[in-house]
C-alpha cells in the first residue's frame, strides 16, 4: 500500500487519470441531470451559435447544445466500451488460459487449442477496424450490434496475451505438484492459472475499453455505428466535419476532445496499473 | 605483451577464408530461410482459405435484401427476382461460395453495384493512392520516432534525458487516445481555414493539375521522376496533413516499443559487462542497438498492417480517393461485391506484411530457427 | 612505493531505496598484493559482488560511495568516467558472475573478444579478431577459429565462460577480479579455469581476488582469504593459517560447515596439502584492517562488538 502511495506521489499524471475516469463517471450516472437544455431537441434557430454564456460549447448545425450533447454522449460511449470490454475479457480469457493449458501436447484437447489458434489468426488477419465496420454494416446499425462488434474484434487479443501467459505458468513446478496431489486438469486450470493469468487480463481489459470506445466512435463517424441522431461523439464529429472546413470549428471539436481525454484517462489508468503491480520497478 | 602468443601458431589463411566466407550474417545458412518459409507456406494456404470463407459468411450475412436496395423500393417483385438471379443469389449458399472461389481463382470479384466497374479494376485503381500514403506516413514515423525513442530510452539521468522521458511517455499514452478522423478535421481547421498553408481536402492534386503517368501510382514517385515538379508539389502538399495525421496517432506505439525495448536493453547484462570491460561508447550503443531491432521491426510491421485499416478514417476526411474511402462507400451503399473485395484484399495485404515481419525477425535474430 | 596492487581503505557503500538507505558495503578494508590470489569468501548477499563493482566502479546510481581504491598509487575513486574507462578492461578486469548472459546474444563471439581488444588499442579488425582466436586458444577451448564464429547460444556454458575469461585477460590486465568464476561448470573446467588463473598470476606477476563460495578452490589456488559477511570483513588471513587456526567463530561455523558437507578425509585432505608446504604467502600485511585486530602474522580478526 504504502508503495501504491509512493508511486502517485512519483507519477502525478496518473492522479489526472483516475480523476478523469471519475468524472466520467460522474457523467454517466448523472449525466441527463446535469445538461442545461435537452441535447435531442433541434431549434434550427439557433443553428451554429459559437461558444458563449447561453452554449457553453455552442450549437451545430441542428441548433442543438454541444454541451449538453457532449455529456449525455459520454454514458453512450462510456457504456458501449465498458460493455464491450468485458465481453472481450469474458469470452477471450477463459479460452486463452484453456487454449495455453491444453495446447502444444497430445490428445484431441491440444487439437482443439490449435484449431482455436488458427482461428484467431485468420480473424486478427482482417484489419480490425474494417471488420468491424463491415459487421455493423452487415447487420444493420445499432448500438447493440457495435458492443457485439467490437467485442468480436477485440477478443483475439486477450485470447493470444493469456494463452502465453497460461503457457509459461503450466510449466512450473507447483502445476506438477496439484497433478500429483490427484486434481483434476480442469480444476488446475481454473484454481491456479487463472489467479496467475488475471492480473494480465485485467490490464489489457482497461487498455481495451479505451480501444473499445475510439473503435465505437470511428465507427459512427463512417455510419456504421449508432444510429443519427443519438448523442454519440463519433457521429456528433461527423455532423461536425463540413462544419470544421468552413470554420465553425466547436460542433466538432468538443465531442473529439471529450473523447481523447477519456481513452487517455484509461490508457494512463492501465498503464500506471501495469507498473505499480511490477515487482522489478521497485 | 600478450597471453596467448606462445599458444601456437595461428593459421592465417584459414581464419580470414573461413570469415569471409561465413560472414556477419553467417547464422543465415541458406537452408534455415527456405526451410521455414516451407513450414510458413503450409500454414498459410490453410489461412487463406480461411479468409475467404469468414469474407463470405461476413458479407452475405446481409439482412437486408440487396435487390431492394439497389433498384429502389419501387422495383416490382419480378425485377427483384431477376436481380436476383442475375447474381446468382437463389442458389444454395454453399453453392455460391463454391462459385465465388472459382470466380476467385480467375482473379474475378465482381461488379461493384455502384461503380459498375469490375471491383478488380476499382481497387487497383485506388490500391496506389492508399499504399503511398500510408508507406509515406511509416517512413516519416519510422525516421522520426526511432531516434526520439533511442534517446528516451538512454535514460542518461541528466534533466534533459528525464523531460524527453516525461514528454515520451505522455506522448504515446496521448497517440492511442486521440482520434485519427478528429484529429485531422482539427489540422484542417488550422492550417486550411485559419493559416491557408494547406491545401483544402479534395483529393491528392491540385484541381486542374493533370497526375503524372503510371509507373508507380505514387504520385510523388511518378512526378519526380518525369520531372513534372508542378504535380511534385502539388501531390506533397496535399499528402502533409493526412500523413501528419497518421504519423502523430499511429507512429506512438512505434515510439513508446523503441523507447522501451531500448531501456531494456540497456540494462541487460551482457551492456553492463560491456561497460565493465570498458568497451568504446560507440560499440556498446552499437550492441544496444542491433539487439533492439527485432521489437521494433516487428511493431513496425504490425503498424503497417494497422495503417491499412486506420487509413479509411483518414481518407474519408481528405477525400483521398483511395481504398479506404472506397470502403466507406462499399459498405455505405451496400455493394456487398465490392465490400467483399475489399475485405479480401486487406486481408491478403496483412498476412503478406506479418509474414515479411517474420522473415525480416529470423534474418535479425540468429537464436530463431535453430 | 607500497607493494599493494589494489589498496582499498575504509569502503562504504549505501544503496537508496524508496524505504530507505541500506548499508552493502561497511568500512571495508583490504589489499591484494602482486602475484598474489586472493579469494573472497561469504554467504549470498555479504557484499562480496558489490565489493568487485565498487572497486571498478560500476556500482547502480542510486549507491553512495565513500573511502579510498588505491590501484598503483591512484584513487580510483576520484577518477572521472573517461579515465575509469581507460582502466577498466586494462588494468583492472571483471569477470561477471552471470555467464553465457554477459555476452551479446547477436555477435559471434570473436568479435565481442575483438572489440574488447580494440577498446583499449588501436589495432584493426582483422588483427584484433586473430588475436581472439589466439585467446581462446590459451582459455583452451578447441577449434578456436571455427568457436569464434559461434554465436553465444552455440556454446556450453563452460565454453562461454572460458569465452569470458578471454574477454578478461585479452588487455593483459594487472588484476583480474572474479566473480564465481566457477559456479556452474564441470569440475574438469573449473580446475582448468583455476589453473589459468594461477598461470598468470605466477607468469605476469599480476593479482587476481576471487570471489567464491567454494572453500576447496581457496585452499588449492589462494594464497590468501577474506570472510566477509553483512558488508564487512570478518576476517583475513594467509590460507594456511586460515584452514588452521580461523579465529573467528564465523569463519570457524564455515569450515565446518565445509568440512561437514564435503567429508572430514576429503577436508583432511586439503589441510594436509596445505601443510606440507603449498604456495607461501609473498607479503605480510603491515597495516591493520578497520575494526581488526592482529592475531598472527599476516592474520587478522574483527574484534567481537
Amino acid at each position: 500500500m504504502t508503495y501504491t502511495l509512493y508511486f502517485l506521489r512519483k507519477n502525478p499524471l496518473t492522479i489526472v487519470g483516475l480523476m478523469i475516469i471519475f468524472i466520467d463517471l460522474i457523467l454517466v450516472v448523472f449525466g441527463p441531470l446535469l445538461v442545461p437544455y435537452d441535447p435531442t431537441k433541434a431549434a434550427f434557430g439557433d443553428a451554429l451559435r459559437g461558444p458563449g454564456i447561453a452554449h457553453f460549447f455552442g450549437t451545430d448545425h441542428a441548433g442543438m447544445d454541444i454541451f449538453s450533447r457532449v455529456i449525455v454522449a459520454a454514458r453512450l460511449d462510456l457504456l458501449i466500451g465498458v460493455l464491450a470490454a468485458t465481453i472481450s475479457f469474458f469470452v477471450g480469457v477463459p479460452l486463452g488460459i484453456l487454449a495455453g493449458f491444453y495446447g502444444d501436447r497430445r490428445g484431441w484437447t491440444s487439437w482443439g487449442s490449435e484449431l482455436l489458434m488458427r482461428g484467431m489468426d485468420v480473424i486478427q488477419s482482417f484489419p480490425v477496424f474494417i471488420f468491424a465496420m463491415v459487421l455493423v454494416a452487415m447487420a444493420g446499425t445499432s448500438v447493440r450490434n457495435v458492443v457485439a462488434a467490437v467485442a468480436f474484434v477485440n477478443i483475439p487479443i486477450f485470447v493470444r496475451l493469456l494463452r502465453s501467459d497460461a503457457l509459461s505458468v503450466r510449466e512450473q513446478p507447483f502445476i506438477d505438484a496439484a497433478r500429483c496431489a490427484g486434481n483434476p486438469e480442469w480444476r488446475i486450470a481454473l484454481r491456479h492459472l487463472l489467479p496467475n493469468s488475471i492480473r494480465t487480463g485485467l490490464i489489457q481489459g482497461s487498455v481495451t475499453i479505451g480501444w473499445a470506445i475510439i473503435l465505437t466512435a470511428g465507427l459512427s463517424f463512417v455510419g456504421a455505428g449508432v444510429p443519427t441522431p443519438t448523442p454519440e461523439w463519433g457521429l456528433m464529429i461527423s455532423d461536425g466535419a463540413q462544419n470544421m472546413v468552413t470554420g465553425q470549428w466547436w460542433p466538432a471539436l468538443f465531442p473529439g476532445l471529450a473523447l481523447g481525454i477519456t481513452v487517455f484517462g484509461f490508457a494512463v489508468v492501465a498503464d500506471s496499473i501495469q507498473r505499480v503491480m511490477d515487482p522489478t520497478a521497485r | 605483451m600478450g597471453f596467448g602468443k606462445s599458444a601456437g601458431v595461428v593459421s592465417k589463411r584459414m581464419w580470414v577464408t573461413a570469415r569471409s566466407r561465413v560472414g556477419v550474417l553467417g547464422h543465415l545458412r541458406g537452408s534455415r530461410v527456405v526451410g521455414y518459409l516451407r513450414r510458413r507456406a503450409l500454414f498459410l494456404l490453410p489461412q487463406l482459405i480461411g479468409i475467404t470463407f469468414v469474407t463470405f459468411v461476413l458479407v452475405r450475412l446481409l439482412p437486408g435484401d440487396p435487390a431492394t436496395r439497389i433498384l429502389g423500393s419501387l422495383a416490382t417483385a419480378e425485377q427483384r427476382a431477376e436481380f436476383r438471379e442475375k447474381l446468382g443469389m437463389n442458389a444454395p449458399v454453399w453453392e455460391q461460395y463454391i462459385n465465388w472461389m472459382r470466380d476467385l481463382f480467375r482473379g474475378d470479384l465482381g461488379i461493384s453495384f455502384f461503380t459498375s466497374h469490375p471491383v478488380v479494376d476499382d481497387i487497383r485503381d485506388r490500391f496506389p493512392a492508399t499504399l503511398e500514403l500510408i508507406t509515406i506516413s511509416l517512413i516519416i514515423s519510422l525516421l522520426v520516432m526511432i531516434p526520439l525513442g533511442i534517446l528516451a530510452g538512454r535514460q542518461t539521468g541528466g534533466r534533459l534525458s528525464r523531460l524527453a522521458d516525461r514528454i515520451v511517455f505522455g506522448y504515446g499514452l496521448l497517440a492511442g487516445a486521440i482520434p485519427d478522423f478528429w484529429l485531422g478535421l482539427i489540422l484542417l481547421f488550422v492550417f486550411y481555414h485559419q493559416l491557408g498553408l494547406a491545401p483544402p481536402p479534395l483529393g491528392r492534386l491540385d484541381i486542374g493539375i493533370q497526375p503524372p503517368p503510371t509507373i508507380t501510382g505514387f504520385y510523388t514517385f511518378d512526378s519526380l521522376v518525369t520531372g513534372n515538379f508542378q504535380a511534385f508539389s502539388s501531390a506533397v502538399r496535399h499528402l502533409a496533413l493526412p500523413v501528419a495525421t497518421l504519423v502523430f496517432v499511429y507512429g506512438g506505439p512505434i515510439l513508446k516499443m523503441t523507447r522501451q525495448v531500448m531501456s531494456s536493453v540497456l540494462d541487460a547484462p551482457y551492456i553492463e559487462h560491456g561497460r565493465t570491460l570498458g568497451l568504446r561508447d560507440r560499440t556498446v550503443i552499437l550492441y544496444a542497438l542491433r539487439n533492439s531491432l527485432p521489437p521494433v521491426v516487428t511493431i513496425t510491421g504490425v503498424i503497417f498492417g494497422y495503417l491499412l485499416g486506420g487509413a479509411v478514417l483518414v481518407e474519408t476526411v481528405f477525400s483521398w480517393g483511395g481504398l479506404g474511402q472506397y470502403a466507406v462507400q462499399a459498405v455505405q451503399n451496400a455493394d456487398f461485391t465490392a465490400t467483399q473485395g475489399f475485405v479480401l484484399v486487406a486481408a491478403v495485404f496483412s498476412i503478406l506484411v506479418y509474414l515479411l515481419v517474420d522473415i525480416a525477425y529470423l534474418v535479425i535474430d540468429p537464436r530463431i530457427g535453430t | 612505493m607500497s607493494e599493494s596492487l589494489l589498496d582499498v581503505r575504509h569502503l562504504c557503500v549505501d544503496l537508496v531505496t524508496f524505504k530507505g538507505t541500506t548499508r552493502v558495503l561497511d568500512d571495508v578494508t583490504l589489499a591484494v598484493q602482486r602475484g598474489e590470489m586472493m579469494g573472497v569468501v561469504g554467504e549470498t548477499g555479504s557484499g562480496k559482488s558489490i565489493l568487485q563493482k565498487a572497486i571498478v566502479a560500476r556500482l547502480p546510481k542510486t549507491a553512495r560511495v565513500s573511502g579510498q581504491i588505491l590501484c598503483q598509487d591512484r584513487d580510483l575513486m576520484e577518477l572521472s568516467e573517461d579515465q575509469l574507462r581507460l582502466v577498466r578492461g586494462k588494468e583492472i578486469s571483471l569477470l561477471p558472475a552471470g555467464g553465457r548472459e554477459a555476452l551479446n546474444p547477436l555477435a559471434p563471439v570473436g568479435v565481442q573478444i575483438a572489440n574488447a581488444i580494440r577498446a583499449h588499442n588501436s589495432s584493426s579488425k582483422r588483427y584484433a579478431e586473430q588475436r581472439a582466436v589466439d585467446l581462446l586458444r590459451a582459455v583452451a577451448i578447441p577449434d578456436p577459429e571455427a568457436r569464434a564464429q559461434a554465436y553465444p547460444h552455440e556454446l556450453s556454458s563452460g565454453m562461454a565462460q572460458r569465452v569470458l575469461i578471454a574477454m578478461a585477460i585479452a588487455n593483459s590486465p594487472s588484476l583480474i577480479l572474479a566473480d564465481e568464476p566457477t559456479a556452474g561448470l564441470d569440475v574438469t573446467v573449473q580446475l582448468q579455469v583455476l589453473e589459468i588463473f594461477a598461470a598468470l598470476v605466477r607468469d605476469y606477476h599480476s593479482a587476481t581476488l576471487i570471489v567464491t563460495r567454494d572453500l576447496g578452490i581457496v585452499a588449492h589456488f589462494c594464497q590468501r582469504v577474506a570472510v566477509m559477511r553483512y558488508g564487512t570483513i570478518y576476517e583475513v588471513a594467509p590460507v594456511r593459517e586460515f584452514f588452521g587456526h580461523a579465529r573467528h567463530p564465523y569463519s570457524r561455523a564455515l569450515l565446518a560447515a565445509a568440512k561437514a558437507s564435503r567429508g572430514e578425509e576429503m577436508m583432511a585432505n586439503e589441510t594436509r596439502r596445505l601443510l606440507s608446504g603449498g604456495r607461501k604467502a609473498d607479503v605480510i600485511e603491515n597495516r591493520p584492517p578497520a575494526r581488526l585486530e592482529m592475531v598472527g602474522e599476516g592474520h587478522f580478526v574483527r574484534v567481537a562488538e
